[in-house]
């Protein structure tokens, strides 16, 4: 399969596309920084999503070199901020717009209209727990993801016709630089846990096998569901 | 590209999607023919596929990467939510140039 993953140079999105790569998948990754993938099958782009004919200029070349592609992970957002709505400047809250949901709106789009003429595909968004628990200091980053799952919602209506389903993989407190960084500056990690009906850290291997899950034959049928790691809904 | 040539690229692709099974054949395709919005001879699904073959060919034929945009285009708004054939014809020559 060519599995397209947003945000490959480290995290989740790092994980997800060696943990495909290892199971002898075409991944294409991109992200702001250069490459730390070294693999033969593995074909990284330096891009910010937020500029929308980069984005457009880069699927079209995808596009045209694979001919296909199967499954889209968007895992790429950006976790910076810790601060309360009140003390949130406003060039901060314009970034995570830009990133976490134009950003995605424009891959979606893309991406989205190659699986249609395909006529068959997989999208999967990363979200968060954070729109259910709606944990102090997240508000700008949660509001992103809320958009996030509402595209995916929309889209999966709007493309289920060409055998394309949408899903989103919302987890919990997971270990990655992002969060490590968000959950410093709160100091709330415990806090979060609390919140979580599994009170643990979530592992990038759990959300990896969600994923194999909604990008497997058999789930053709499970589309617009937001799938919570660690909450209970 | 001036307007005839744009529209022999739409009829062209409109061509290829037919015979890929993606779209039904349209009967009395022409510059009148409606392509989006009431009346539409494609279902949405359709004029996605339709609107990305245009752009991909567009790309063929002046070798720039050119995309479409719906509200870019004129008597296409929203007192005329109509997209006809001879108005994305007319876009299209304007955005080659």
């Amino acid at each position: 399969m060519v599995i397209l993953i947003t945000g490959t140079s480290k995290g989740l999105g790092r994980y997800l596309a060696e943990y495909y790569l290892k199971k002898t998948h075409t991944v294409i990754g991109c992200s702001l920084s250069a490459n730390v993938i070294m693999h033969p099958s593995y074909h990284h782009t330096q891009l910010d999503l937020s500029n929308e004919s980069n984005v457009r200029s880069w699927v079209n070349s995808v596009r045209k070199k694979f001919q296909t592609i199967d499954v889209l992970i968007c895992n790429a957002a950006i976790v910076s901020s810790a601060l309360f709505l009140t003390l949130t400047p406003g060039n901060l809250m314009e970034s995570f717009l830009k990133t976490n949901v134009a950003g995605v709106f424009y891959i979606l789009r893309e991406v989205s209209k190659q699986m249609i003429k395909q006529k068959r595909g997989r999208i999967i968004a990363i979200s968060s727990i954070t729109t259910a628990t709606h944990q102090e200091g997240t508000s700008v980053y949660s509001a992103t993801k809320c958009a996030v799952n509402e595209l995916i919602k929309i889209l999966a209506k709007e493309v289920s016709s060409s055998n394309i389903t949408c899903n989103v993989i919302a987890p919990g407190m997971m270990k990655t630089n992002a969060s490590e960084e968000l959950a410093k500056k709160l100091e709330w990690e415990k806090e979060m846990l609390q919140k979580q009906t599994i009170q643990r850290v979530i592992l990038k291997e759990e959300v990896a096998h969600v994923s194999d899950f909604l990008i497997s034959p058999r789930s053709s049928s499970i589309t617009g569901q937001v799938i919570y790691l660690g909450l209970s809904n | 590209m001036n307007n005839n040539e744009a529209y022999e690229l739409i009829d062209g692709v409109v061509k290829n999607l037919v015979a890929s099974d993606a779209i039904n054949t349209i009967d009395g395709f022409d510059e009148q023919t409606i392509v989006l919005g009431n009346g539409s001879v494609l279902d949405s699904i359709s004029f996605i596929t339709f609107i990305t073959d245009i752009e991909d060919k567009l790309q063929e034929v002046t070798g720039k990467e050119l995309y479409l945009v719906l509200n870019e285009i004129n008597n296409f708004n929203v007192d005329n939510p109509n997209l006809t054939v001879g108005g994305l014809a007319t876009y299209l020559a304007t955005l080659s140039k």
